[in-house]
């Protein structure tokens, strides 16, 4: 009985909290820097869409035909990127390879995002030269002074882009007192056949400017692009923590002198030159309950009015009643290239509220996130709704699953879209 | 009237007495900080987030610090995570994520790497800079200090930190709001050297009432003085960070 007592009595303490002390470890051979790395994610993305047969881009896609019941897309995707250090030379390569498979086939992309040579003269001057994101702008959605980026995708804004080949140099200085940093960017951005071919309409070798200041806690940027190729631009930035968990940000770009063609109900192309502001102002909120709230308001002076897209919508809606009832195609062949080249773009419209809500970990589920994404054009009150659930509690994995719905009138931006719903689902494993 | 009188010398005496502990206070919380991290360092870390399952997750960073107010962290693992890179300014702080943007502004109660650490734990300040000495008391061998934050931008409004006040170092600190609610615990252990005059606890373990069953682990490798240039600590240097290895 006592060997028993005694026996119990040390179970007891082998399971105490002191005995049960977990061994951490900490290998230094971990942390041996390395001229090269390398590394990126392959990502698996099936997505099923429910179409909205009545919706005028439905129609300008299936013209009098009954069209698919759903639609499936497959994509495989492959992001590698890798980098030197080579002195003060530092090389880096980001590349991304698609291959989808849609109910129409197979079809492949692959580009390069990024090439390019960083020089760090001194901390204080770097030069870098090749294809290259610079970033600009404080927007989470959406940066109209982003003059030398291409758009961001407002659904996923965190999403890798291509950038430009330019050459650029860095001049930052930091002082004591409410001026704590000045930053110059000076880039020459050439624009021909080969090089930038989409970056503007023309070729020119453009220049682009800009001065950040970190400003008694506030950080401020001012910028310009100049050139020929894009519209002069001028624009400005602003970001400041009010509290350790409320931040407000904004931007503004002025254009003196922007082209714009839009469609009239007939088809007839209306073209004119006007000066165009764009403005985004947003605020980013953390509540004691871990969801953070990203809020943006959006105001897209090149973007269309709600007239402006009722005209095209009808034209188009006319284009396709014309088709079927004679099958001559040449209008319809017009609306889908206007379509495409003109209405296509993000924002489309004039004026978008955006609002992001993710709940960090919802009832101590570790590395999940629930995130609901709105976006409404609040000139025809369409909108888009996305409520995802992301997973990482999974070493180096990403698992997320999405669901788009759109709303609005059928003469409305979202309402207007081929496909009234998608589920989506992703699988991303980085190495 | 002697009573009267004794009572008031006996306030005056204590009233008296009290800045003078602050000051022993404020001043063994700066040897405190100095001897945590030295005025510019860098360090390597691992942070071990461990669920109620005995799952863990692993992140290893590189951290630069200069001056009170100046910290910046670079993630080199996990693959997911590996480019990240964060700066904390005085009471600013960004995180800067390969491809997606310019160094987007984040918050000190956020978490950049989940778990119980939080945003201020990792790119965590001088406590001096930080915290008022309101308070000092003996706990058997161990010093207990009282700390009230100095702004409300700093993460915990209230520090009780108990300190082996031999090696000036903490042993644990809880954290609390501004109305006593417990939010952590930091416990520092294995106290070790690192060479360079620098004895600091290499593991620091944390728990919080609010995730009951989830624990979270820093450890440090590597701590040594270096200088750096200010213009290290700027927005523009982020995506560079790893050139200072």
């Amino acid at each position: 009985m006592r060997r028993w007592l005694v026996g119990l009595c040390l179970c007891s303490v082998a399971l105490s909290p002191t005995f049960g002390e977990e061994e951490f470890t900490f290998d230094f051979s971990e942390v041996e820097p390395e001229a090269y790395t390398y590394g990126g994610y392959l990502e698996f993305r099936p997505a099923l869409s429910l179409p909205q047969s009545d919706s005028v881009l439905y129609g300008l896609n299936y013209p009098g035909d009954e069209g698919p019941e759903t639609e499936t897309r497959y994509l495989l995707r492959a992001r590698l990127e890798g980098t030197y250090d080579w002195d003060d030379v530092h090389l880096q390569l980001r590349t991304n390879s698609d291959l989808v498979r849609s109910d129409g086939g197979w079809s492949s992309t692959s580009s390069v995002h990024e090439a390019f040579a960083s020089w760090q003269v001194d901390p204080y001057l770097t030069v870098d030269v090749g294809k290259k994101l610079t970033k600009w702008g404080t927007g989470y959605s959406w940066s109209p002074v982003a003059f030398l980026d291409r758009p961001k995708d407002p659904d996923e804004p965190d999403l890798p882009r291509a950038g430009y080949t330019l050459l650029s140099a860095d001049y930052v200085k930091t002082f004591p007192g409410s001026l704590q940093n000045v930053g110059v960017t000076l880039a020459v951005i050439p624009r021909t056949n080969h090089v930038n071919s989409d970056f503007g309409s023309t070729r020119h070798t453009n220049y682009a400017g800009r001065l950040h200041l970190l400003w008694d806690d506030t950080d401020i940027d001012l910028m310009a692009l100049s050139g020929g190729s894009e519209p002069v631009r001028y624009g400005l930035d602003f970001a400041r923590n009010l509290k350790t968990n409320f931040e407000i940000h904004g931007e503004w770009s002025h254009t003196p002198s922007e082209r714009r063609t839009s469609v009239a109900a007939d088809g007839t192309l209306r073209t004119g030159d006007s000066s165009v502001d764009r403005v985004l102002l947003g605020l980013r909120y953390l509540t004691p309950s871990d969801v953070t709230y990203i809020l943006e308001y959006q105001y897209n002076g090149f973007g269309f009015s709600q007239a402006n897209m009722r005209d095209f919508y009808t034209f188009a809606n006319e284009a396709v009643d014309s088709y079927t009832a004679t099958g001559d195609a040449t209008q319809l062949a017009r609306a889908r290239l206007l379509n495409r080249q003109l209405y296509s773009s993000r924002p489309l419209g004039k004026r978008y509220l955006y609002l992001r809500a993710s709940q960090k970990e919802p009832n101590d589920i570790l590395y999940f996130t629930p995130a609901v994404t709105l976006q409404v054009n609040m000139d025809d009150s369409s909108f888009s709704v996305i409520p995802e659930a992301l997973y990482t509690g999974y070493e180096n994995w990403e698992l997320r699953a999405r669901i788009f719905v759109l709303g609005g009138s059928s003469l409305s931006e979202f309402g207007s879209k081929p496909n009234r719903a998608r589920f989506e689902l992703m699988a991303r494993r980085f190495f | 009237m002697q009573k009267i009188i004794g009572t008031l010398i006996a306030l005056f005496l204590s009233l008296s007495a009290f800045p003078a502990a602050a000051a022993s206070g404020t001043q063994l919380l700066k040897e405190i900080d100095r001897n945590l991290q030295p005025v510019s360092y860098e360090a390597y870390r691992k942070l071990i987030n461990i669920e109620p399952s005995g799952k863990r997750k692993e992140f290893l960073l590189y951290t630069a610090k200069k001056g009170g107010d100046k910290v910046l962290s670079l993630f080199l693992e996990p693959a997911r995570d590996k480019g990240r890179a964060t700066l904390r300014l005085g009471d600013n702080m960004w995180l800067y994520i390969p491809n997606v943007g310019k160094p987007v502004r984040i918050t000190s109660m956020q978490s950049v790497t989940g778990g119980i650490f939080n945003n201020s734990d990792i790119m965590r300040l001088d406590y001096s800079l930080e915290y008022n000495v309101t308070g000092q008391s003996k706990s058997g061998t161990l010093t207990v200090l009282r700390l009230k934050a100095k702004s409300r931008t700093v993460a915990y409004d209230k520090l009780v930190m108990w300190v082996d006040a031999k090696r000036k170092l903490p042993t644990k600190i809880e954290c609390r709001t501004s109305t006593g609610t417990l939010v952590k615990t930091l416990y520092f252990k294995d106290v070790k050297s690192f060479g360079g005059g620098i004895t600091r606890p290499a593991k620091v373990e944390t728990d919080s009432p609010l995730h009951k069953g989830y624990r979270s682990v820093m450890m440090f490798g590597k701590v040594k003085k270096r200088t750096f240039k200010d213009e290290v600590f700027t927005l523009g240097f982020l995506p560079r960070v790893g050139t200072l290895r």
